[in-house]
């Protein structure tokens, strides 16, 4: 899902002559990778759950059974509700690029970093890099944008985790290197 | 047997119970969310949501009612 034209100008107060070059949300894929997990551990529970209503080797407790039900339907909560978090988590986290700074905005998160900004004015890029860390996404291309910083008080990299168009991203990032963005 | 039939009943409505409340806080969150971005989620986000809420409640009745 794209991120449309009027969802762009709300999301930014400007300041004078600032201007939004790129906005992106993390690629739709990462919404279904956190599920894998819990949907097997759900998947192995209803077997066992079936297997055990099934077989005839030994006698099961009815309390058992209902206990089993109950923790079936627990886990269908759990992951319903964890996929409401990791579905908002995704809607309201932006990767904002303008004309004088980078940005990663977090709107809805339960703790950890709401905000993460780089003047590129102040703070010139020294080196990008584009990589997928599996092959598998590397023919998905689900790739992250690694932007190093000419900076001491900024060692570490601002990293686009899994954009939408990680080759946009780094066309524009290259430009910013070699000159002023407009 | 009963009683132990009782301890289960109450631990799983304290389990959904406390599900209620998380979706509850994000419900909360989303509020300052939007208020903050005035982004909407789309309306079939939104009838999940609302899905959710009923499936959790729902399990409570349905862990109240039950009998071994």
């Amino acid at each position: 899902m794209h991120v449309t034209e009027h969802e762009k100008l709300i999301l930014l107060k400007h300041s004078p002559g600032e201007k939004i070059v790129c906005v992106q949300r993390q690629h739709w894929t990462s919404l279904a990778f956190p599920f894998i997990l819990p949907v097997f551990i759900i998947l192995t529970l209803g077997e066992v759950a079936i297997f055990l209503s099934v077989q005839h080797f030994f006698v099961i407790n009815p309390l058992l059974y209902e206990l089993l039900f109950h923790s079936f339907l627990f886990c269908i909560g759990g992951v319903l509700v964890f996929g409401v978090y990791i579905y908002l988590f995704w809607f309201y986290q932006f990767y904002i690029v303008t004309n004088k700074r980078i940005m990663h905005r977090r709107h809805f998160t339960l703790g950890g970093r709401h905000n993460d900004e780089v003047f590129i004015d102040a703070t010139p890029v020294r080196e990008i890099i584009r990589m997928a860390s599996n092959p598998i996404f590397d023919l998905l291309h689900l790739e992250d944008v690694y932007v190093y910083f000419q900076r001491l008080e900024r060692p570490e990299p601002f990293i686009f985790k899994k954009p939408e168009e990680p080759r946009e991203i780094e066309n524009i990032m290259e430009k910013a290197a070699v000159k002023k963005l407009d | 047997m009963e009683i132990i039939a009782v301890i289960e009943k109450v631990f799983f409505v304290l389990l959904f119970s406390g599900l209620l409340a998380v979706f509850a806080a994000l419900v909360i969150r989303l509020n300052n969310a939007v208020k903050t971005t005035k982004l909407l989620i789309p309306l079939r986000m939104r009838i999940g949501f609302i899905t959710v809420a009923v499936y959790l409640a729902g399990c409570i009745v349905v862990v109240l009612l039950s009998k071994p």
